[in-house]
C-alpha cells in the first residue's frame, strides 16, 4: 500500500516538475523572441531612416486619407558635394510641391501666393518627421517589431510594426525594402486596428546619382521663411492640461488669435517625439464652436469645461483626445 | 519619363523654344528618345483632337518619318548635331545659367486650381454636424427627436423645427473655425520643427551663434 502511496507520488512531483520544467523554457521563448523582434525592428527602422536621407531615387506613390486619394511624385539625392535634395509634388488638384535643399524646406502652392519656406532638414509634409531620426529617441514610449516579410511594390520587403507601449496612440505599419532600407507601404491606424492614413508606392526607382529632375533646382527662387505671428504673448487664462499621455512634453504655450481669425487663445504644443498635439482654451461666449469630436488622421475634439472652449487636435485616438481636454486644470505654478 | 523632359516635349510642340540652338539639342533630344517621341505622338494626337483636326487612319506618328528623313539627309546640315556626353557642361558659362533660370520658371508655372493646405481639404469633407456623444444627455429629449437619422432632414409630422438647428451661415461659419484650427495645429507643429532645428544647430555649431540668435529673436 504504502509503494503504491510513494509511486503515486512520485507521480505525481514528477509530472508537477516537468510540467514547471515545459513552462518555463516556452515563456522565456517567447520573452526571446519578443526581444528579438525588437532588436530587428530597431535594426531595419534605423536602416530606413538612414535611406529616407541617403538614397538616390525617384518614386511615385498614393496617399489615402479615408475616401480622399492623393497621388504623389517623390524625388530625392544627394549632389557631389552632399547637397540633399528632395521633391514632393501632389499630383491631384492644388498645384502643391514641396521642395528641400539641405535645411531649407520650401511649400509651393499654386496659383495663390501663400507659399512659403521653412528652416528644416526634414521635409515635413509626408511621413512623421521621426522617421527621419533613428529609433532610440522614441524607445521609452514606443516598441517597433519586426515581422514577417511581403511583397510590396515588387520588392521583398521587411515588415515593422511601430506601437506605442500604453496602447494610446496610433500604430504605424511599415514594409521597408530589404534590398534598399526604402520605405515601400505605410499604414497609421487606430490601436483598434482601422486604417485611417496609407501611403503605398506605386513606382521605386533607385539611382546611381542625383536624379535629373532635381539637378537643376538650386537656382529655384525661394519662397519668404515662415515666421510666428508678432501678437503673441504668454498663456494667460491660468489653465493648464492637467493630463498628457506618458512621454508628451510641452514644446511651446502661448497665447495668439487662432490663425486667420479673432478668436483669442491660450496654445499648448505637446510631443513625444512621433506623435505632436495642440490644445487651445477660449473663452465659450467668444469662440461660439458647439460641443463636437471626430476621429481621423488628426483627430479633433471641441468640449466646454467651466465656461472655457477646450479643444484639441492631433494624430491620436479620439479616446486620448478627450481624456486631454476633460483634465484642463488650474495652474499652480507659474509657467515663464 | 521626367516632368522636365515631358516639358520639353511640349515645348516643342508648341514652338515655344525661340533659340536655334536650344531648338536643334532639344530635338535631337527627342528624337533619340524612344519615350519622348511616344509622349509627342500623345501630344500632337491631343492638339488635334482639340482643334478638331484629327482623322482616323492617319500616320499620327511622324516622328519616325522624320528620323528616317534625316537619316537620308546628307551630312552637311549643319543644324542637327549627333548628341554627345558632355554637350551640355561643353556649353558657356552664361547660356548654363540662362536655361537653369528658364528651367526654374518652367519649374514655377501655375498647373492650375486653388490651393488649399492638404490637411484643410480634408476638413472640408466632413461635417461640423457630427453629434458629440455625451451619454449625459441621450435619455432625455426622446419626445423631441423628430430626426432619427443623424439629424439630416427633419422628418416629422408636425414638422418641429427644432431651436438648436445651426442655420446655414452658422454652419459655415463652425466650418471656417474648424479648418482655423486644423491650419494653426499644422503651422505651429512647422513652427515648432523650425524653431528645435535651430537651437540644435546653435547647439552644435558654437562658431555661429550670433546670426541664430538674432534670427530668433525676430521669431519672438
Amino acid at each position: 500500500m504504502t509503494t503504491i502511496k510513494w509511486f503515486i507520488l512520485t507521480l505525481v512531483w514528477l509530472f508537477a516538475g516537468s510540467n514547471v520544467l515545459a513552462q518555463e523554457p516556452a515563456e522565456q521563448a517567447t520573452s526571446d523572441s519578443v526581444e528579438r523582434a525588437e532588436n530587428a525592428g530597431m535594426i531595419w527602422f534605423d536602416r530606413m531612416s538612414e535611406a529616407l536621407r541617403s538614397l538616390n531615387f525617384e518614386a511615385t506613390l498614393v496617399q489615402t486619407q479615408g475616401d480622399r486619394i492623393q497621388p504623389m511624385l517623390w524625388m530625392h539625392g544627394r549632389h557631389t558635394d552632399d547637397l540633399e535634395v528632395e521633391l514632393l509634388i501632389h499630383l491631384n488638384g492644388a498645384d502643391i510641391r514641396i521642395l528641400r535643399l539641405g535645411d531649407h524646406t520650401s511649400y509651393y502652392f499654386q496659383p495663390t501666393d501663400n507659399s512659403y519656406s521653412l528652416q528644416s532638414d526634414v521635409t515635413y509634409g509626408l511621413l512623421p518627421v521621426a522617421f527621419y531620426e533613428k529609433f532610440e529617441q522614441l524607445q521609452p514610449y514606443y516598441q517597433v517589431l519586426a515581422g514577417r516579410g511581403m511583397r510590396v511594390t515588387g520588392r521583398d520587403t521587411q515588415y515593422l510594426r511601430l506601437v506605442s507601449r500604453d496602447n494610446s496612440r496610433y500604430h504605424y505599419s511599415l514594409w521597408v525594402d530589404r534590398e534598399s532600407g526604402m520605405l515601400m507601404k505605410m499604414q497609421m491606424m487606430t490601436p483598434q486596428g482601422d486604417v485611417l492614413e496609407q501611403i503605398q508606392l506605386t513606382s521605386f526607382q533607385q539611382r546611381a546619382d542625383l536624379p535629373v529632375s532635381l539637378s537643376d533646382l538650386r537656382g529655384v527662387q525661394r519662397p519668404p521663411r515662415l515666421h510666428d505671428s508678432r501678437q503673441v504673448s504668454s498663456a494667460q487664462m491660468g489653465l493648464i492640461p492637467g493630463w498628457m499621455p506618458d512621454g508628451f512634453e510641452l514644446q511651446r504655450s502661448n497665447h495668439r488669435y487662432l490663425y486667420e481669425t479673432q478668436v483669442a487663445a491660450d496654445y499648448f504644443l505637446y510631443s513625444d517625439g512621433l506623435t505632436d498635439v495642440s490644445v487651445y482654451l477660449s473663452e465659450q461666449s467668444e469662440q461660439g464652436l458647439p460641443p463636437l469630436a471626430f476621429e481621423g488622421p488628426e483627430s479633433f475634439i471641441n468640449t466646454v469645461v467651466n465656461g472655457h472652449s477646450v479643444t484639441v487636435v492631433g494624430k491620436l485616438p479620439l479616446e486620448t483626445l478627450r481624456r486631454i481636454a476633460e483634465n484642463i486644470s488650474t495652474r499652480t505654478t507659474p509657467v515663464n | 519619363m521626367s516632368d522636365r523632359r515631358l516639358e520639353k516635349t511640349s515645348a516643342l510642340l508648341d514652338n515655344q523654344i525661340a533659340d536655334q540652338q536650344q531648338l536643334a539639342s532639344e530635338l535631337e533630344a527627342l528624337l533619340a528618345d524612344e519615350e519622348a517621341c511616344q509622349s509627342w505622338q500623345r501630344y500632337a494626337l491631343i492638339g488635334q483632337v482639340m482643334r478638331g483636326e484629327a482623322e482616323l487612319n492617319q500616320p499620327l506618328d511622324i516622328s519616325a518619318q522624320i528620323r528616317n528623313r534625316l537619316a537620308a539627309e546628307p551630312a552637311t546640315t549643319g543644324n542637327v548635331v549627333k548628341p554627345k556626353f558632355g554637350q551640355r557642361s561643353a556649353r558657356p558659362a552664361a547660356n548654363a545659367g540662362g536655361t537653369l533660370v528658364n528651367a526654374a520658371s518652367r519649374w514655377l508655372k501655375p498647373a492650375g486650381s486653388i490651393a488649399i493646405a492638404a490637411s484643410v481639404a480634408v476638413v472640408a469633407v466632413l461635417s461640423v454636424q457630427q453629434p458629440f456623444v455625451d451619454q449625459g444627455n441621450e435619455a432625455v429629449e426622446p419626445a423631441l427627436v423628430t430626426t432619427p437619422f443623424g439629424g439630416r432632414n427633419p422628418v416629422s409630422y408636425n414638422t418641429v423645427i427644432e431651436d438648436n438647428n445651426p442655420s446655414q451661415a452658422e454652419l459655415a461659419q463652425q466650418r471656417k473655425l474648424l479648418q482655423a484650427y486644423m491650419r494653426d495645429h499644422q503651422q505651429q507643429l512647422q513652427l515648432s520643427l523650425q524653431e528645435r532645428q535651430s537651437e540644435a544647430r546653435v547647439e552644435s555649431s558654437p562658431t555661429a551663434p550670433v546670426e541664430q540668435q538674432a534670427d530668433s529673436n525676430d521669431n519672438n
